[in-house]
């Protein structure tokens, strides 16, 4: 046991230098000491192979290393690993641990195009998790995604053009035109889609493709939201409407972290795939990255949970546009909506229950983030107005 | 600590400071800890400096590991113990607490931590909850867990000292 010790503390150590390495901006660096911590633990990981007696000490050591593994590319090696540590004796909770880690070496192949050839308007959407089989899902699931990918792109190309933001209406018909969104049919990865963007002859670039610049824009700012960098969204889209409208249907399309673990988007750039995995829970995006103006320092407005029938919309106020709620029980509840999450995002949800978190500010209740009411969220109770 | 190198430890510190300046805190803050044990911890820091801004700008990964040092600092204080033992997991790593001896693993307490950057009391509920969840199962099986959570808007943590 000592040799395994001495292993898998020399793997961790090597990954702390890999880390700092990082930190330091030094990536070749970095992957090379992360190589030499995977053959470490690794090799701590087979010296207990054989021992199916020894839980949680082989699964523990056969995850680490599998999570290794991932993050260095290595996906077969990380499927090996986490498959031998299943067939012994993990405890439930870390056989849960290594099935999840098997999700994302499954997910992450599907991120690869497999054959798919994209040109430069184009990007691929995948889905994974309990509710996406090979090739199969839930249409919810999937159809609302593919619905705020559509708007999103729309929102972006409109605010690329520096245009102001639409409040109420459909895209105008000549853009539309210029900018049509395709879908090409479903294809079994985890389960995969294409977006194509129409070619414009009008708008150009600098000598860009308009297309590409608006999908690199939406892949780009999906790569900052799913690390939480509020500030750099914010600078990168300054116009609130725009961008509690972006964090919105960003928010609407990242996984629930239940049924859907991971989306991720692959397109093509010079060659070569780039990809961004959506990780981060929709439950998990910091409520302050959700308002549309930074909160200021230390003067966190109350916040109020309502859940009930979202039963009227008034979008006749663009300046005050606001909702309804009524709970099962007591009055319904009037919420303001900020500009940019009218037509988006609360819309599509008319006439069904829901969760609404909101913001109060002075006697008026502000909307925050607004979701359907699953079967099972009978222990959302509203709080008290 | 044997399973908590200086160099671990500075990153886990580093992102928890910087998750705190962003919060609007200073040096000195207290953590008003409830749970199995109500508790304060005082943190103290050097002022964040705009290279570990931008080395820990994934505020996400940052609230995550700076949550992680808080709750082990809070477990450390309530139960003497501390880390021997942590492994490669998610974007981190997960901690054992316990006796150091021979055992890799064995016979030790297993470390849950989760963090949130600006949430309320129901949110750290939820996620409380959520970690008991998941810990649950390995409670039957014989491997005990300690849970933490760490919100930074107050500050404050609960940890919950399982079986």
């Amino acid at each position: 046991m000592n040799h395994t010790k001495d292993l898998h503390r020399a793997a961790m150590q090597l990954l702390d230098d890999a880390l700092a390495a990082r930190q330091r901006g030094d990536m070749e660096q970095s992957m090379s000491l992360q190589k030499l911590a995977l053959e470490k633990e690794r090799a701590a990981a087979d010296s207990v192979a054989g021992n199916l007696d020894q839980e949680p000490t082989r699964s523990i050591l056969h995850r680490s290393a599998a999570t290794i593994a991932l993050d260095a590319g290595e996906y077969a090696l990380a499927e090996h690993l986490i498959c031998r540590a299943l067939i012994g004796r993990p405890t439930s909770d870390i056989a849960e641990e290594l099935r999840d880690l098997l999700e994302q070496v499954y997910f992450r192949r599907h991120l690869s195009l497999r054959g798919i050839e994209l040109e430069n308007d184009e990007f691929q959407m995948s889905i994974s998790g309990t509710d996406v089989g090979y090739g199969i899902t839930r249409t919810d699931t999937f159809l609302q995604r593919v619905s705020s990918v559509e708007k999103l792109l729309y929102r972006t190309a409109e605010r690329k053009l520096q245009r102001p933001y639409r409040s109420a209406g459909a895209v105008a018909k000549k853009f539309k035109d210029e900018l049509e969104v395709y879908l090409s049919v479903p294809r079994a990865a985890s389960f995969a889609v294409s977006f194509k963007l129409g070619r414009s002859l009008q708008i150009q670039f600098e000598g860009l493709s308009f297309a590409e610049r608006v999908v690199d824009e939406v892949l780009e700012c999906f790569s900052i939201f799913n690390s939480a960098r509020e500030r750099e969204l914010r600078e990168r889209i300054p116009d609130p409407a725009y961008y509690t409208n972006f964090v919105g249907l960003a928010r609407s399309i990242a996984p629930d972290g239940k049924e859907i673990k991971v989306v991720g988007f692959t397109s093509v750039r010079q060659g070569k795939a780039q990809e961004v995995a959506l990780t981060l829970d929709q439950s998990r995006v910091p409520l302050q990255m959700l308002t549309a103006v930074p909160p200021t320092p230390g003067g966190e407005p109350p916040r109020v949970r309502v859940e009930g029938r979202l039963a009227f919309a008034d979008a006749l106020r663009p300046d005050k546009s606001q909702i309804k709620v009524s709970p099962a029980k007591g009055r319904p509840v009037t919420i303001i909506v900020p500009e940019g999450m009218m037509d988006d995002i609360v819309r599509p949800l008319w006439d069904t229950d829901v969760i609404v978190t909101a913001v109060r500010d002075g006697k008026d209740l502000k909307l925050v983030e607004i979701d359907p009411a699953s079967a099972d969220s009978n222990d959302a109770d509203s709080e008290p107005i | 600590m044997p399973g908590l190198t200086a160099a671990n430890g500075s990153v886990l510190a580093e992102a928890a400071s910087v998750c705190l300046e962003d919060q609007s805190h200073h040096t000195g803050v207290i953590v008003v800890v409830d749970g199995s044990q109500a508790d304060n911890l005082t943190l103290t820091w050097d002022a964040v400096t705009d290279q570990q801004r931008r080395t820990y700008a994934d505020l996400q990964e940052a609230t995550e590991w700076g949550a992680c040092g808080i709750g082990i600092i809070a477990v450390c204080k309530q139960t003497g113990q501390v880390v021997v033992e942590r492994s490669r997991k998610g974007t981190g790593f997960d901690y054992w607490f316990g006796e150091e001896d021979d055992d890799l693993f064995q016979n030790k307490t297993r470390f849950e931590s989760s963090g949130i950057l600006n949430g309320d009391g129901s949110v750290i509920g939820t996620r409380v909850k959520q970690k008991l969840e998941q810990v649950k199962a390995s409670s039957h099986t014989g491997t005990p867990a300690y849970v933490s959570v760490v919100e930074f808007s107050g500050p404050r943590a609960r940890v919950v000292i399982g079986k």
